[in-house]
């Protein structure tokens, strides 16, 4: 279709003349044909009609032939008869005529049909004639004397006659005579007894009507016997004759017109035997005369303007010769259809010829018009996609710009928090200004969340996210965040409750992965969480489990989309994105960690569920007074599917309130989930100590917090903590307020394998203190130690029992090494302070010697507590703090056993609580560049930036528990940052020089003893290799030539990365390995940072060079380097 | 002119010049990198920089004059005035070159064009300032005054 109207438009003109030609093509064929039909239609026509003629013209002869043949017949029978009679006397007078010859002339008139007159004429002229005057009247008409005798006296009589007998009757009248016997036919009959016959008037009656006359001598010549027939019974006969539009005329040779007929009415004249038409004398006119001889073809006339054909012939009447003409008018018959076929066929031209042009020049206008719409259809639909484009351009170019616009923003936040931090330096702590700056910090932080929110849905929205792998401690991540919501959820009455479900997030704390995004994840749900709960708790579990088998069952909860679903989301992403995923997924290390967010909130109504996870949408009916932009939980899936997890909400049992969200991330664990071997060696090697430096206790400095964990312990070793039926067992008394968190805390310290027993109603506590340990404020004491050393006496279920035959590899010496321990964690909210105190006091009193109790306050000032002797903790009861309180127990290598180190104990964990308290703002500031330097150092306790309260705490700690080695020990003298390069020697790579000026500024204001400025790559290599050699020369010096190399990245000539992979090379050889540093214009995440490490480079840096930034890379450098180097 | 005023002056030239947005945190890092053992280090820099800034112009004025750009040439310059620039912390050079760079990607000539043009403005910006100020500086030397130190807290 396109096509044809394309051709129709592009050549208008030859297409119409196609079609013009073959339209008439087309009407010529069935012109042509349609005229053959009508040829032989008119043929046909023509034969009829000439058919008809002939018919007619044959009619008329046969008329004149067959009419009329025997008149001259009767007239001689009647000569001879009268003859005879004649003959027979010879009396030729009248009286003889009437007596003799009328009766016989009677008889022949009333037997021979159609006669009219007949009559008997002698040589005397004496007359008897019978005439018909009318149709039932006769007359006789006779002269009685002669006319030659009597000279003037002839006289012609006429009487009526009797029709039967023939007898004269009447009267007599008399008529005018003729002189007959001198008459032509009279004359001619008498010559030669010939009979002749002639046209002429009657002899007698009413109106001498024109007869066709035969007359016949008498043999004898002495009379003439005549008989008249009517020429109008032959005219009313030929009259009868149907004529379809026909002229008919006869005439006789002389002039006598007999018939005419026909509705021409025009004026005619005989002349010269043959009829002529029109005026004789009048010149306008001209006389048409038919030719005689015409009887063959027609002969064509115009008379009065139509024309005529005209057929004549002879006919002879009873011996009269006539003539007659029959003229057929042309505009009949076969002439008419001829005229009307040429009419038609005219018709049929001009309509041909209409349509001929007509409808080619309508078809190639219509498909002009049709080209021409479309092609402005097109035209508009380019420029809409046109316009499209330019707007997805636009679009695309504001969000870059955007995002780039957002990121100098960031940059400008983080310069004014920069700014601020330098200015509360300079400021009295706790001055006014100084509290104005903290708020300014506040502020400037908010301000960031903010924008980093947008950042990332503009980030995510462009497939920039990207994973910013690193070494993180899951639980203490899990931990803190809980820590930081914990205060605002307090404060509505409601507990943050981390439950640790079967411990294994401890197992597999050190992990890989992107901490800020998972911190980001779970930031959001708690406090959402947090946000829309009013009363009850908030539980965060969290688990560890293999990837693959268990999540796909836990993410197939809903039946059939789910895995299709989870491909989805995985095939949805970028393809590398997707590699990544897999490839995490495929790595022997990679772990699945499920994270549910539980609260008791309002819940969020099933239809909302999948809608929540959309941008910008907020449950309205809980929305209510709450802020936000409704990014959150859009932002939490995209990232959860980064990580190559799914968010759900799981569907809590009926009658339960509230939301549960949960997820699984996958990240690689640093430390393989086998490692029991391990485990139980170091546990072998570790003689008196359980914990050993590699698994017991893992201080992570970096938090700022100084707090401790324990990692959960295997089960194997949990039983074998409880495996000794002999020994006193560590018991723990739980006065919680929480439900939730009692629930939890019993489970955790159950699954350590510690005894617990939970009291909900402090009003209950005594009691059960007295049921545990056969203690009542006024009982004996020596119940409790029974019931101490036998515990299964008592009908408490006992945890840990049931793991009996494991219990052997508990190493025995251990058994005597300290005493049991009533741990009673108490939670002042559950009841007066006071109140309790006593019944711990009556407990304490009641104690068997060798039993240590010490107790442990909720929520209760420090100072009240301490100077009661005790200890206090008033961040929430779990994570680190819950497993700082458990070492109290000598099970965890607490220090129980001597009254004297209970001071430091006691102190110890003070510091604790106070740091736990203000740790949490702590924690999101300092999350910085040195986290990762930090994890590295995870094996280490010591931070570098130590405060020198932590500093303090360590040195208690240490002092006690022989955790560290000493050579973590030094890490407590760790340089400033300004002393941090002494004596170094560093050569610094770049192609601008003034970068290598400012380089060189810092680095001596760092302490570096000398910069060795390198302009390219090139030279950079060769300084390398020049001294590699020089070395092997020497052989003896272990020395590098630089302690650092700082290499730009993009250089003309040879480049950093080639630069560094030489370097690399050369080194190789003698087996040294020069830290090479690189600097670069660009972020630490991006892919020229990725390409440097791949490139062999150590750290990287950015171009500024900031101080703290170069420190915390030098120091990251340096710890690879030591572990290298132990390795 | 009055040694505390001149120093009055000096400050609020400084200041004016970050808050224009000519200079940036970096700028006062090498300030702070200047002292007893190292007395004209940012004069000495930005003097560097100068030199480079003139020939890496005169460089790329010359490869965009030409009939068929060599891109390939003309980024690493714009890089290195880029990495320079930043060095000193003359900001705005540094994001005109910035935008530079991406229609080096995009191989605009005609865009091209205009940065340089708008780098060169940029670049005689801050040297006209940074030389000005250096002027502010020497007359209170050379009046025996002190070069005061920078507020952070603007």
């Amino acid at each position: 279709m396109v096509k044809v109207t394309k051709l129709v438009t592009s050549r208008p003109i030859v297409v119409f003349c196609v079609l013009g030609f073959l339209v008439t093509i087309l009407g010529c064929i069935s012109t042509s044909n349609w005229l053959t039909t009508t040829e032989s239609l008119i043929n046909d026509v023509a034969s009829f009609t000439g058919d008809l003629r002939s018919s007619l013209v044959s009619e008329f002869e046969n008329i004149g032939k067959f009419s009329y043949p025997k008149t001259n017949l009767s007239t001689i029978g009647l000569a001879t008869v009268i003859d005879s009679s004649y003959l027979t006397n010879n009396d030729t007078g009248f009286t003889n005529i009437q007596t003799q010859i009328a009766p016989l002339l009677f008889e022949a008139y009333s037997t021979i049909p159609q006669v009219s007159q007949v009559s008997y004429i002698s040589r005397d002229g004496f007359l008897f004639s019978y005439i018909r005057a009318d149709i039932d009247t006769s007359v006789a008409v006779y002269a009685n004397s002669s006319s030659s005798s009597s000279g003037g006296d002839y006289t012609w009589y006429t009487q009526t006659v009797d029709q039967i007998t023939g007898r004269l009757n009447g009267n007599a009248t008399k008529s005018q005579p003729l002189d007959v016997t001198h008459t032509d036919w009279f004359q001619a009959a008498q010559r030669n007894n010939y009979t002749t016959a002639f046209l002429g008037t009657s002899l007698g009656g009413g109106d001498n009507e024109t007869l066709i006359q035969s007359a016949v001598s008498l043999f004898s010549k002495k009379g003439v016997v005549l008989l008249g027939f009517s020429v109008k019974s032959l005219t009313d006969v030929l009259s009868r004759l149907s004529l379809h539009g026909e002229e008919f005329y006869m005439w006789t040779k002389d002039g006598t017109v007999l018939v005419r007929q026909g509705s021409l009415n025009a004026s005619l004249f005989i002349s010269n035997g043959s009829i002529c038409f029109g005026g004789r004398e009048s010149k306008s006119v001209r006389s048409q005369c038919i030719p005689e001889n015409c009887s063959s073809s027609g002969y064509e006339v115009e008379i009065k303007r139509s024309k005529f054909q005209a057929f004549c012939s002879h006919l002879e009447v009873s011996g009269v010769p006539l003539r007659y003409t029959v003229m057929f008018p042309n505009d009949g018959g076969a002439t008419r259809i001829k005229h009307q076929a040429k009419k038609a066929l005219y018709q049929f031209f001009v309509v041909t010829i209409f349509v001929a042009f007509g409808w080619p020049v309508w078809f190639v206008w219509f498909m002009v018009r049709a080209t021409r719409r479309e092609m402005h259809m097109r035209a508009t639909l380019i420029n809409q996609m046109e316009a499209t484009q330019q707007a997805e351009r636009k679009s695309m170019n504001k969000s870059q710009a955007f995002a780039r616009a957002s990121h100098d923003i960031r940059g400008s936040l983080a310069g004014i928090k920069g700014l601020i931090d330098l200015c509360r330096d300079n400021v009295h702590p706790g001055s006014d200004l100084d509290t104005n700056l903290k708020q300014m910090n506040v502020c400037a932080k908010d301000l960031l969340a903010l924008l980093n929110s947008v950042l990332d849905m503009s980030k995510i929205e462009s497939g920039k996210m990207q994973l910013d792998e690193e070494e993180f401690n899951l639980a203490k991540l899990v931990e803190d965040v809980i820590d930081f919501y914990h205060p605002v959820a307090m404060k509505k009455g409601v507990d943050v409750v981390l439950d640790p479900h079967d411990g294994s997030i401890f197992k597999f704390s050190n992990v890989r992965g992107d901490s800020g995004k998972l911190k980001q994840i779970l930031n959001n749900l708690v406090s959402n969480a947090v946000k829309f709960t009013v009363d009850g708790h908030i539980s965060i579990r969290a688990w560890a489990q293999r990837p693959g088998s268990k999540s796909s069952v836990v993410l197939a909860s809903d039946p059939q989309g789910v895995v299709s679903k989870f491909f989805k989301c995985m095939f949805c992403k970028s393809t590398d994105q997707t590699e990544i995923s897999n490839s995490i997924r495929n790595n022997a290390n990679t772990m699945e960690f499920v994270f549910e967010v539980d609260d008791t909130g309002k819940g969020i109504p099933m239809e909302m569920r999948k809608s929540v996870f959309e941008n910008y949408v907020q449950v309205r009916e809980t929305a209510q007074g709450q802020q936000g932009t409704g990014l959150g939980l859009g932002i939490v899936q995209s990232l959860v599917r980064l990580m190559g997890g799914e968010i759900r909400i799981t569907d809590k049992a009926m009658g339960e309130k509230g939301t549960c969200f949960q997820f699984n991330v996958l990240l690689t664990t640093l430390e393989s989930p086998v490692s029991d071997m391990k485990v139980r060696q170091d546990i072998e090697a570790g003689g008196d100590h359980i914990s050993t430096p590699n698994l017991g206790l893992t201080v992570n400095t970096s938090l700022g917090g100084g707090s401790m964990n324990i990692r959960n312990l295997s089960p194997r070793f949990n039983n074998c903590l409880t495996s000794s039926p002999k020994q006193e067992c560590s018991r723990v008394v739980l006065l919680l307020k929480n439900e939730e968190r009692r629930r939890v805390t019993e489970k955790h310290i159950k699954n350590l394998g510690i005894k617990v027993t939970v009291v909900e109603k402090w009003e209950h506590l005594s009691y059960a203190l007295e049921r545990i340990f056969g203690f009542s404020p006024q009982s004996s004491m020596g119940r409790a130690e029974c019931s101490l050393s036998c515990p299964s006496a008592r009908e408490l279920p006992l945890i840990g029992m049931d793991g009996i035959d494991s219990r052997s590899q508990l190493p025995k010496r251990r058994s005597n090494s300290f005493n049991a321990v009533v741990l009673l964690v108490i939670d002042t909210k559950t009841g007066p302070f006071l109140e309790l105190y006593n019944v711990v006091k009556q407990f304490r009193r009641g104690l068997h010697h060798g039993i240590t109790c010490k107790v442990v306050w909720l929520n209760e000032s420090s100072t009240r507590v301490s100077e009661r002797g005790d200890i206090s903790c008033s961040g929430p009861l779990h994570g680190s703090r819950l497993t700082e309180v458990l070492k109290m127990l000598p099970e965890f290598g607490g220090t129980g056993l001597k009254e004297t180190s209970t001071e430091l104990q006691r102190e110890s964990l003070l510091r604790h609580s106070f740091v736990a308290d203000t740790s949490p703002k702590h924690k999101l500031q300092e999350e910085g560049p040195s986290s990762g330097f930090n994890k590295e150092l995870g094996k280490t306790i010591m931070a570098p930036t130590a405060s020198e309260s932590e500093t303090w705490f360590k040195s208690v700690r240490t002092g006690r528990n022989p955790i560290g080695n000493p050579e973590e020990e030094q890490g407590t003298s760790m340089p400033s940052n300004d002393e941090f390069l002494r004596g170094k020697r560093v050569l610094v790579v770049d192609d601008c020089r003034i970068t290598i000026k400012v380089a060189t500024g810092r680095l001596t204001k760092m302490g570096v003893s000398e910069v060795k400025p390198c302009y390219s790559g090139k030279e950079a290599v060769r300084l390398v290799t020049e001294w590699l050699t020089q070395r092997e020369q020497q052989g003896s010096v272990n020395r590098l030539p630089f302690d650092y190399i700082f290499m730009d990245c993009q250089m003309p000539e040879m480049d950093g990365y080639e630069a560094t992979r030489e370097i690399r090379k050369v080194e190789k050889s003698s087996g040294a390995h020069i830290p090479i540093i690189a600097v670069s214009g660009h972020d630490p995440g991006s892919r020229e940072a990725r390409e440097a490490i791949q490139a062999g480079m150590d750290g990287f840096l950015e171009k500024e060079m900031k101080q703290d930034q170069l420190a915390n890379v030098i120091r990251e450098v340096e710890s690879k380097m030591n572990a290298q180097a132990t390795l | 002119m009055d040694l505390v005023q001149m120093q009055k002056s000096l400050q609020d030239y400084t200041k004016s010049l970050f808050l224009e947005g000519i200079l940036d945190s970096q700028f006062l890092q090498l300030q702070q990198l200047q002292d007893e053992s190292n007395p004209d280090f940012v004069s000495q820099v930005v003097t560097l920089f100068f030199q480079d800034s003139d020939r890496i112009l005169n460089d790329l004025s010359l490869s965009l004059g030409q009939q068929v750009v060599d891109f390939k040439k003309v980024d690493p310059h714009v890089h290195q005035l880029k990495g320079s620039s930043s060095s000193i912390g003359a900001q705005r050079v540094k994001n005109a070159c910035v935008v530079f760079r991406n229609f080096c990607e995009q191989q605009n000539v005609e865009a091209c064009h205009r940065c340089l043009q708008q780098v060169k403005q940029e670049y005689y910006l801050v040297k006209n300032r940074l030389e000005t100020l250096f002027k502010l500086e020497q007359q209170i030397v050379a009046s025996g005054g002190m070069i005061p130190a920078v507020e952070l807290g603007f």
